[in-house]
């Protein structure tokens, strides 16, 4: 995953040398595009190993409520992310050049939001796809389905942090965009998850 | 029933058609488009409203005629999603030279044509029936969440999507009025022949 997001953002580095779009709009969208394929394969791995033993089934039958399995399954797919970003963002940060008067704080709260968006839809669509035989591929295209509208803010937030001088409207209206998204995705995973899971024993 | 409803939608259509070669016509011919674009995206957000409806009803009752709706309203709305798609790029090239642009009713657009064709990938990859039923229709739920999300993403940006003319004259009100209507009756029936076709196919169903 590391591998991956630093090949993402050194191919979108090479690209915005040889373009004339800014440093901040490319070095936005290579995080993004490193967040959301780690989120994926994240995602995808944590549910792989629980179909192989059939650990999901046995999980379903404990007497916790199924939305509680997706709330832990969603915690531990967001710690996964936040542990590889610790590498992924300073690399991006460090390839684009971007360091002078960043807001980390700032920065820190836009990312736990993405990172909780995204995951949020891909934990429930790893569940779903298990066991299908193209569920690698699926996962990837259904993710990124659905998700498409949560970019629009979360560039945004991005791009406004990465440029100079940033701007604070851009970034609290599209944090208050993130921070809804967030809740109707949870939400409603967390509501449907009941059904996924059901749906695995078919 | 099946019969009046296609015998009204044809009368529909052709007076629309009838009235945008004629008195509605509009200036310059190119932008007559709107006779189709317009009653498609109509019929796309209407099927993805069905599709929604349905697949909650699916997930409450689990009676496999839902599923049947379901997917026949998300054929329906992918045709008709991909005739505004196609029609938009064609209206945009028109108007503003681009085929595309990222605008909000643009990306929405887009975003709505990606996600019945996600609907349709992920219905392929089940084998167990009642499988791809269910997670079929948790899809389709979410999907049509996402839906109100783009638009409001989207507005952070800018929009190129204003129409340089309005339907001024009573002819022209009345061609995309029956248009639209004609547009929905084809859509009521495609549904209802899909519907009718995959129950056809699958005769067994299992209440719960």
């Amino acid at each position: 995953m590391i591998m991956l997001a630093i090949l993402i953002a050194w191919i979108f580095r090479i690209a915005a040398e040889s373009a004339e779009i800014s440093a901040p709009a490319i070095a936005s969208a290579a995080l993004l595009a490193a967040i959301l394929f780690s989120a994926i394969l994240v995602c995808e791995k944590n549910f792989a190993s629980e179909h192989e033993n059939d650990c999901l089934a046995a999980l379903i039958l404990a007497s916790a409520d199924t939305g509680d399995i997706y709330l832990a399954k969603l915690t531990v797919n967001v710690t996964m992310l936040c542990i590889f970003e610790l590498i992924a963002v300073p690399a991006v940060l460090v390839l684009f050049k971007i360091n002078a008067g960043l807001s980390w704080p700032r920065l820190i709260i836009a990312i736990l939001l993405i990172n909780i968006g995204f995951s949020s839809i891909a934990t429930l669509l790893a569940c779903a796809v298990q066991g299908t035989k193209t569920a690698n591929s699926l996962l990837g295209v259904l993710v990124m389905a659905v998700l498409s509208p949560m970019m629009i803010p979360a560039v945004s937030a991005l791009l406004s942090l990465f440029s100079q001088p940033d701007t604070a409207f851009d970034f609290n209206r599209g944090l208050g965009l993130l921070l809804a998204f967030d809740a109707i995705f949870v939400t409603v995973c967390w509501l449907l998850f009941d059904f996924v899971a059901a749906g695995q024993e078919n | 029933m099946r019969t009046t409803l296609a015998i009204l939608s044809l009368l529909l259509i052709l007076l629309a058609a009838s009235l945008a070669l004629t008195t509605a016509a509009i200036t310059p011919a190119a932008r007559n488009i709107v006779y189709v674009h317009v009653p498609t995206a109509f019929c796309s957000l209407i099927s993805f409203c069905v599709l929604f409806f349905c697949s909650i009803r699916y997930l409450r009752t689990k009676q496999q005629k839902w599923d049947h709706t379901a997917a026949a309203a998300a054929q329906a709305g992918l045709l008709f999603a991909t005739i505004m798609n196609l029609t938009g790029m064609f209206f945009a090239r028109l108007e503003w030279g681009i085929w595309w642009t990222p605008s909000p009713r643009l990306i929405s657009s887009a975003v709505l044509w990606f996600l019945y064709v996600a609907y349709f990938l992920l219905r392929s990859a089940f084998e167990s029936r009642r499988r791809k039923e269910t997670l079929s229709a948790v899809f389709g739920i979410i999907a049509f969440i996402d839906v109100p999300l783009v638009l409001i993403s989207a507005r952070l940006v800018p929009d190129i999507h204003r129409p340089s003319f309005s339907f001024d004259t009573p002819a022209q009100l009345l061609a995309l009025a029956s248009a639209a209507l004609g547009s929905v009756l084809l859509m009521t029936l495609l549904i209802w022949y899909s519907k009718l076709s995959k129950e056809r196919l699958c005769p067994h169903t299992h209440p719960r």
